[in-house]
């Protein structure tokens, strides 16, 4: 009888062993038009992925672009602007007649200048800058004239005698200190450079009388940071403090147009050694950028091999195929502080709190006949000697049912970056680079199905390192909205420099982030 | 000169349309087969044999020639042919299966049929009988691996079999008669 049977199922394997039946011809084109529908599909997202890229290409073009010019602008006019009109606002500035408006009609209408000065404009090329134009233009309007005759270039400073705008003398400065400049061909110190005072001194025309002492300003803003407003190249100069050469200044802005070759001149923003702030972030978060997080089991779960002997519950549960979870979100906010190392180099760091969420699915779920509870299965329950006795057994019953469930690990971080400052005005823009170390507090794994619940939850989060490394990039745009206060918008790239999970792990996941992060900060 | 099923299987990785139509026209007949098996209806067949090979286009990426192309591609379209009769077995218990095997006396040859008369009769086999003969008599599971797959008993496998092989011999002894009166 048993030979029979055998006999009766090997005919019937060995008719349909070759079996071939031709099928529709409709088929491949259905087949063919789904498949490219796919492609399609894949094509979006690759340009939708580029247009993002684009669009933040641009963006930060456009913002570069715009904090180098409205940056070099605005230094240079803060600082002339602010200089002009503090030193004819003074009160030592005083006159009988009113400066008309300058040409940019906002400056210094409410100025005045001692009258009965005589102004003349030395050279018509060297005064071609902002401000210093309008002004020179007004006050030669005037006809300023000193008492003695001379001619000035601006709200000047006279060779000892008492000035005719009255700035000559250490009184008049009240409260600021004075350093005498000498003319080193007459040894004279009677012009004076006037440290830490929101003033201007005009150095008169010598030409005249052969001095080499030549035409120009010293323009002063409010921290004492200034620079030479020279019409004539000054070869040399002597201090009444014995200091010789050319002021320090002079190499960095020569006309009133800043020098930016050379790299050296002075930033607007001083002191901005140490701040601290808080910052929040988000962005994406992709665990499959090398390697994946294998968390689920595919339908290959249910490929049985055939005719190869005795396969049981061990082949069911070895012939898995993990689905790779997708692409998630990232979230983090913390505490950031920094120091400026010097004038181009920033150290920074923080203490965050980052979130970071992924989706997977799983069609393997186990039922408990008695309970009716069931429990989805994760790659790493596949091998797990308990599933496997109990489904042998029957007291857990294999269904067939798609899960989609949130993978999400909590982390602390502490980053460290090292910043580059591209540019530092008003508006900043810095190049960060760092590492930061996360340290695992939880991971939790959560059904989108309130009915079916996990396996082992804590096998989970055993899978995963105590502490993994992020490789940290970012482009930062900062405004400085007030003395203390700046604003920072950060976009920023994030890459895993060790797995995420550890080396026994099935899976092996070195994720990725790309976000962008606000802040604001407290400068001390 | 031909190309060779490894090129065929790195265009289809690679997502190469040619490679694909290579593939399909390669396996498509004799997978058709199957799914006929499997099915009552032609436009079912047709159906699963759609699904089968956009499943294997979209997996052939995670193909790592342990077994054959074939092999793999059969085990594919199997498990899509029993999802799509899923929903419509009913397996429980029939007879009791020694009763079953006592009454069974296999005096037919089945090389005296044509395939498509063997397929027919396969077809017509109420559905659990149908699809655990396929998987019992023609593709080699063992009844306690189909009971695994269709979460049912192993003496549920082995009395639906029972049935079907019954209903088959039945089946080909009246067509031997009708030949024989004919």
């Amino acid at each position: 009888m048993k030979e029979a049977r055998d006999q009766f199922e090997n005919q019937w394997q060995s008719a349909f062993a070759e079996a071939e039946v031709t099928s529709p011809g409709h088929l491949w084109s259905s087949i063919d038009a789904t498949l490219a529908g796919q492609r399609e599909a894949g094509y979006k997202k690759k340009i939708l992925f580029f247009k993002w890229v684009a669009a933040a290409s641009i963006f930060i073009a456009v913002t570069s672009g715009m904090l180098v010019w409205f940056g070099n602008i605005n230094e240079t006019e803060i600082l002339a602007e602010s200089s002009l009109r503090d030193v004819l606002s003074n009160e030592g500035v005083e006159g009988k007649n009113e400066v008309a408006p300058t040409a940019a009609g906002k400056l210094y209408p409410e100025n005045k200048i001692a009258s009965g000065t005589t102004i003349e404009k030395k050279d018509e090329k060297m005064v071609s800058t902002m401000g210093t134009d309008a002004l020179i233009a007004s006050v030669e309007e005037e006809n300023v004239s000193d008492k003695e005759g001379r001619s000035f270039v601006g709200a000047a400073n006279s060779h000892g005698s008492e000035s005719s705008t009255g700035l000559s003398n250490e009184s008049d400065v009240s409260k600021n200190t004075t350093r005498a400049i000498a003319d080193n061909t007459t040894g004279s110190t009677n012009l004076k450079r006037i440290d830490d005072a929101s003033y201007i001194v005009m150095l008169d025309d010598n030409s005249e009388t052969g001095n080499e002492v030549a035409d120009g300003a010293l323009m002063v803003n409010d921290n004492g940071h200034g620079f030479v407003f020279i019409l004539e190249k000054v070869d040399n100069m002597t201090f009444a403090d014995g200091e010789t050469g050319m002021a320090p200044w002079e190499t960095d802005f020569l006309y009133l147009v800043p020098d930016l070759t050379a790299g050296t001149h002075k930033k607007a923003f001083e002191g901005f050694n140490l701040w601290a702030g808080l910052s929040i972030g988000s962005g994406s978060f992709n665990p499959g950028s090398d390697g994946n997080l294998d968390l689920g089991v595919s339908e290959d779960a249910l490929n049985f091999s055939s005719g190869d002997g005795d396969r049981g519950v061990e082949a069911y549960f070895t012939d898995q195929s993990p689905i790779p979870s997708d692409i998630g979100s990232s979230f983090s906010a913390g505490l950031d502080f920094g120091t400026k190392v010097s004038a181009k180099v920033i150290l920074s760091g923080g203490l965050h709190y980052m979130n970071l969420s992924s989706v997977s699915s799983s069609n393997l779920v186990v039922t408990d006949p008695t309970s009716n509870e069931s429990l989805a299965l994760f790659s790493q329950d596949i091998s797990n000697p308990t599933i496997q006795n109990a489904v042998r057994s029957g007291d857990l019953i294999v269904n067939r049912t798609n899960v989609d469930f949130v993978n999400s690990f909590n982390y602390l971080t502490i980053p460290i970056k090292a910043g580059y400052v591209l540019v530092d005005k008003k508006l900043n823009l810095t190049l960060n680079s760092g590492i930061s170390s996360n340290f695992l507090i939880s991971n939790d794994i959560k059904s989108d199905d309130s009915t079916i619940g996990l396996f082992d939850e804590s096998s989970s989060t055993d899978a995963y390192r105590p502490v993994y490394f992020n490789l940290l990039t970012s482009i930062e745009l900062g405004y400085r909205f007030k003395e203390k206060y700046y604003f920072s918008l950060e976009p920023n790239y994030r890459r895993a420099i060790n797995t995420i999970t550890k080396d026994e792990s099935t899976s092996s996941s070195k994720p990725t982030s790309i976000g962008v992060s606000v802040g604001i900060r407290y400068i001390f | 000169m031909g190309v060779t099923e490894e090129e065929i299987i790195k265009g289809c990785q690679d997502g190469d349309g040619k490679s694909q139509k290579l593939l399909y026209d390669k396996f498509s007949r004799q997978m058709y087969a199957v799914c006929l098996r499997y099915t009552k209806e032609q436009l079912v067949a047709e159906d699963v044999l759609q699904e089968s090979f956009i499943k294997i286009f979209d997996h052939i990426k995670k193909f790592r020639a342990e077994s054959s192309l074939g092999y793999w591609i059969k085990r594919i379209v199997v498990n899509t042919a029993l999802n799509s009769q899923r929903n419509k077995l009913y397996l429980y218990p029939m007879v009791d299966v020694q009763e079953l095997n006592e009454t069974c006396e296999d005096t037919n040859n089945v090389s005296d049929y044509t395939m498509d008369e063997l397929l027919e009769m396969i077809r017509k086999l109420p559905t659990g009988c149908q699809v655990i003969f396929n998987m019992y008599a023609i593709e080699g599971y063992k009844h306690y691996e189909i009971a695994e797959m269709l979460s049912i008993s192993e003496g549920t496998s082995k009395s639906q079999y029972a049935r079907a092989k019954q209903l088959l011999q039945e089946k080909m002894v009246k067509t031997t008669q009708r030949y024989e009166r004919g």
